[in-house]
């Protein structure tokens, strides 16, 4: 047997010597579970949620979101806006760099320059409507608009509009900001790690010294380390796994709205999907009820137009009514319009399950009505091309991030809008949208519940539900904040 | 020496072809880097002046060219997906692959040896029966249903070994097991069918005539034999677990190099999949030129000349 | 000799036991296969549903005897393609060698270090979604394994005494080749038959995700699987029984191609 007894010897070396890397637990390190690496560390680059995540700790904007959607102070302690509406000047207040350095006003036109230049930023759309910014003195920014444009606030809190030291370069990988926590290192596959910055601004110091993002991407596995206890939190669990955590007594569960619009993309140029009665009867059709419990195993609320009950100021509650769930009269208007036989492809994002299991089950609620539906599922790439870029579809499903302000997340709807997927098309919708970047709060919210229910009415897309983000994590972490936007607050975190 | 030569020149080939496949397949598929940066949330005016950053809108074979040269000069490039350095990346994801690999093939020799030589000395054995049938539930069952099994038993149950994730080596453990068991399943096979062979061939009766005591007959002559099937099929499964193994990786959140050519293909990252294929590829290559000689020492019947 | 054929016996039962279900489904099934019924999900196997329920409230026994026609279809296919192909071009290798063993190792090396994840992602690009493309794929990858195997074994016994006397009455090399050494090599082949089989079946749902392979509401067990990952272990007839499906298919077929090696001898 002198085969096995070098095998073993060899297994046996490999054991000993195949590397070692630091232990985990301890009090004062947060080890959190997420399926993917971040895209990029760089704020011009950066568009996956994914990042922002992460960034949320490590990068400060002016100005940032409070737990309820409400908008602070942050590297500027107060600002103020004139009288037409198109001056805002900020106030910095004395706050440090990772690097050690003071952020100057310089590094904050700088930052906002790159930020709405075309040729640098991959979000430079949000901020067109800046026509210029300027340094007043030391302590003192300011940013001229072409025209009013009320989510400019709003837009300020993203991480597209974060503020680093001018001079700071590979910032891919090496981010530089003010938030309350520091790169340390970023090990692809592996984790992010992050350690807690003394300086920051606020005087506070987080109870975590160390906090380890690490990428598992099987939430089995990754259930499986939070009850062992080498993940102590695990941000947005599928609800599919939810059955895995609820029995274990020393995990709970944080479930808040995900503030994401999934809806079934209703290409409106296709021959017979242009027909307004088509895409009525294909709203008619969709059953969210059966949605909700098949795909989002009941952890989602049902949506009604292209916004989220996640914000509450803005959301239009009053559209459930508008095409309900009917099948009959769904096959009435399908006849009607003379599409008695219509046969249609579903292209579904294979990296989304939750889109896809959506799929299936209207896929199924549209067989019954006599729609012949064909699932065909690609993979991202393939679907950002066909889908997204080409718009060579008829029907697919997707989740739309949301965001603060409701005109970022409706102008995609609008008929020029290079993101307008959908091939919507209401000039009266296109009104409203211009309108409303230019009217007071109290204008806006009948504004926007007028474009809401046009979206519903006209059938720019069906919408769907908003799944809720099931936070899941030791009972022995406190301090947990759910926003409208997709952070994770590391700093409240303590033991 | 003129032989190793031979063989050197014909794996620079190879390798050349292989880049060239990988370059021109990747460069078909729909969807660019550009695009999946941007995704639904990025602004799609900035899609040309990205693409002209990363250099996708000079033609396919002069960035072929391109890449070659950097090759030559021993630069792999920078991967667009992390933006760093390609040889880093591949650095800290090969030892994982590689000696979960080696791991992984070894567990399942040291299993299906014994295993599938009882089987062909006792045939129609109540043993054979059983392994057999054990073996058919190993083949098929799949591999993440094998992992989640192994994580539930030995990390949650037991708290023997980490559920997930490259803290130590004892990281390796379990996968290298949910990797052996199926391959241990085809290898005993293997072994039970080459030594039944082996064993009916006239020279081992010859050998029993001469009155060779019973064992020194089964591992000196018949297992010698049979070891050309072994290692011949052993080193298939290495081979095919060298390129990495996407499933068990992402099951136990392993940072080896099946993940990143996964992520690689999904985001269209052309450098980091050329990189990974040609590692991968030469890899595969060495180890197959590995067997070869190995074959050839135990059997120097088997060259030609 | 009753001895010799009980392993066909059992084998023959086992791969019976699979087809005749599969084979019924082609007129009936107890219940519409793709058919939802959302409040009905997830129930565990009751006189109603023999096999119970899947997420969706499917009947398990109508999706696993359905599944079997596309299953069934893409491991025969795929493989027995991948497997001709590959002995075929392996033998050429290990008999002849030299040049053509040099020529032929070397393209089936270019293919085996091809990522099976850009074939696919190929595949699916150049022929378009469907099942089609799964089988070639799976073929695709499947030739250089019987390749390597052939070739060593065409090697071993190509030196053997009986090879130069079938040399020495001057049969062909076709002959020789086929006739003489194949069924030598025959058993370690169908064991790696049996092998890609089973991974052809499990392969196959990881390649639906790529939009290659077969897509929904259309049953196969390999989707089946992949798709309980995360309710398995709340619902284990979901995982269970497709389970069985393929793993009886698996031991019939090795029980079959073993039981003909030992009759043959």
């Amino acid at each position: 047997m002198r085969l096995e007894k070098t095998l073993l010897t060899v297994l046996l070396f490999l054991v000993i010597f195949g590397g070692s890397v630091p232990a985990l637990a301890d009090n004062d390190i947060l080890n959190i579970a997420v399926p993917t690496d971040p895209d990029s560390f760089d704020p011009t680059r950066s568009v996956a949620a994914a990042t922002a995540e992460i960034a949320f700790n490590i990068y400060e904007g002016l100005v940032k979101s409070t737990p309820d959607g409400q908008i602070t102070g942050a590297l500027a302690s107060h600002w103020e806006i004139d009288s037409t509406q198109t001056v805002y000047t900020f106030y910095l207040r004395e706050a440090y760099f990772h690097n050690g350095k003071r952020v100057t006003a310089d590094d904050v036109v700088n930052a906002l320059n790159r930020a709405r230049d075309p040729q640098i930023s991959q979000r430079a759309s949000s901020y067109q409507a800046i026509a210029q910014v300027y340094a007043e003195g030391d302590d003192r920014v300011v940013i001229e608009l072409s025209e009013p444009y009320a989510p400019l606030i709003y837009e300020l809190t993203e991480l597209a509009a974060a503020i680093y030291p001018r001079d700071a370069a590979g910032l891919d990988q090496r981010p530089i900001g003010t938030g309350p926590y520091q790169l340390q290192e970023w090990r692809p596959n592996q984790y992010i790690k992050l350690t807690r910055f003394e300086q920051h601004w606020s005087g506070k110091t987080p109870y975590f010294r160390e906090v380890y993002f690490r990428i598992i991407p099987d939430y089995n596995s990754a259930v499986a380390s939070l009850r062992t206890g080498s993940i102590d939190l695990i941000p947005r669990l599928e609800a599919a796994f939810l059955h895995l955590v609820e029995p274990v007594p020393h995990l709970k569960v944080h479930a808040d709205p995900m503030n994401v619009v999934q809806l079934l993309a209703v290409n409106n140029s296709h021959p017979a999907l242009r027909d307004l009665r088509v895409r009525q009867a294909i709203a008619m059709a969709v059953n969210r009820d059966e949605i909700v419990i098949g795909a989002a195993w009941g952890q989602a609320e049902k949506i009604y137009t292209g916004l989220s009950p996640a914000m509450p100021e803005f959301y239009n509650f009053e559209l459930a009514e508008v095409l309900p769930y009917n099948p009959e009269k769904a096959k009435e208007l399908l006849k009607e319009a003379g599409y008695s036989d219509l046969h249609l492809t579903m292209t579904l994002p294979s990296a989304y399950p939750l889109h896809v299991q959506t799929g299936e089950i209207i896929a199924d609620q549209l067989r019954r009505v006599g729609i012949d539906v064909t699932i065909e599922i690609v993979e991202w790439g393939t679907w950002l091309e066909q889908v997204y870029t080409q718009r060579r579809y008829d029907l697919s499903i997707v989740g739309l991030t949301g965001k603060l302000d409701p005109h970022t997340i409706l102008n995609r709807y609008v008929s020029t809008n290079s993101r307008n997927f959908t091939n919507f098309n209401s000039p009266e919708f296109d009104q409203l949208i211009i309108a409303g970047v230019s009217s007071t709060a109290e204008e806006r919210k009948a504004i926007y519940d007028q474009a809401q229910a046009i979206l519903t009415e006209q059938v720019a897309g069906v919408f769907i539900m908003d799944p809720l983000q099931l936070n899941v994590m030791n009972a022995a972490i406190k301090g947990w904040q759910s926003y409208p936007v997709y952070v994770v607050d590391v700093a409240a975190l303590y033991k | 020496m003129k032989y190793v030569m031979h063989k050197m020149v014909g794996l620079v080939v190879t390798l050349f072809l292989i880049s060239a496949l990988t370059f021109f397949s990747v460069n078909i598929l729909p969807g660019d880097p550009a695009l999946l940066i941007l995704g639904t949330e990025g602004d799609p005016a900035r899609l040309e002046s990205l693409r002209a950053e990363l250099g996708l809108n000079q033609p396919v074979v002069v960035r072929f060219v391109n890449w070659l040269g950097g090759l030559l000069q021993g630069n792999l490039g920078k991967s667009i997906r992390y933006s760093v350095d390609i040889a880093g990346l591949i650095g800290d994801a090969l030892p994982v692959s590689l000696s979960l690999a080696v791991l992984a093939v070894g567990l399942a020799l040291l299993i299906s040896i014994p295993l599938g030589i009882s089987c062909a000395v006792k045939q129609g054995s109540v043993l054979e029966t059983l392994s057999l049938i054990l073996t058919q539930l190993g083949m098929a069952l799949p591999a993440f249903w094998l992992g989640l099994l192994l994580i539930d038993l030995f990390a949650v149950k037991l708290n023997w070994l980490p559920p997930a994730g490259y803290t130590s080596t004892a990281s390796l453990v379990l996968p290298a097991f949910a990797l052996a068991i199926p391959r241990a399943a085809v290898l005993t096979r293997v072994v039970r069918s080459s030594m039944i062979d082996a064993l009916s061939q006239d020279y081992i009766r010859t050998a029993h005539g001469k009155g060779l005591a019973r064992r020194a007959v089964l591992y000196k002559h018949a297992l010698k034999n049979a070891a050309i099937n072994i290692f011949a099929a052993a080193g298939v499964h290495l081979t095919q677990l060298l390129g990495g193994t996407l499933v068990i990786e992402q099951v136990f959140g392993l940072p080896g190099l099946g993940q990143l050519l996964i992520n690689a293909a999904l985001q269209r990252d052309l450098p980091l999949v050329q990189g990974l294929v040609l590692v991968s590829a030469a890899l595969i290559l060495i180890v197959n030129f590995g067997l070869d000689l190995l074959l050839l020492a135990l059997d120097p019947r088997l060259r030609f000349d | 000799m009753r001895k010799a054929n009980l392993p066909i016996v059992i084998g023959s039962f086992f791969i019976v036991v699979i087809l005749i279900p599969t084979m019924i489904s082609l007129f009936y099934t107890p219940y519409d296969p793709e058919t939802m019924q959302i409040t009905a999900r997830l129930q565990s196997p009751s006189s109603t549903h023999w096999l119970g329920t899947d997420q969706y409230g499917r009947d398990m026994l109508s999706r696993i005897m359905t599944g079997g026609q596309t299953s069934l279809l893409i491991g025969f296919a795929s493989v027995g393609a991948g497997m001709v192909i590959g002995v075929v071009l392996g033998a050429l290798a290990g008999f002849y060698g030299h040049r053509i063993d040099e020529v032929l190792m070397r393209s089936a090396e270019v293919f085996y270090a091809f990522p099976s994840i850009l074939l696919a992602l190929l595949a699916v690009a150049i022929f378009g979604p469907g099942e089609n493309t799964v089988m070639a794929a799976i073929a695709i990858a499947n030739i250089p394994v019987f390749m390597k195997i052939t070739r060593a074994s065409f090697l071993q016994q190509s030196k053997f005494e009986y090879v130069q006397a079938a040399r020495a009455v001057g049969a062909s090399d076709l002959r020789i080749m086929f006739r003489h050494i194949l069924p030598n090599c025959a058993r370690l082949i169908l064991v790696q038959a049996t092998a890609s089989f089973a991974g052809a079946l499990l392969s196959e749902a990881s390649l639906s995700y790529l939009g290659v392979g077969v897509q929904p509401p259309k049953p196969s067990w390999g989707r089946m699987l992949k798709e309980a990952q995360a309710f398995g272990s709340l619902a284990p007839w979901t995982v269970v029984f497709p389970g069985i499906a393929i793993a009886l298919i698996v031991l019939g077929l090795n029980l079959v191609a073993d039981g003909l090696k030992t009759k043959g001898k």
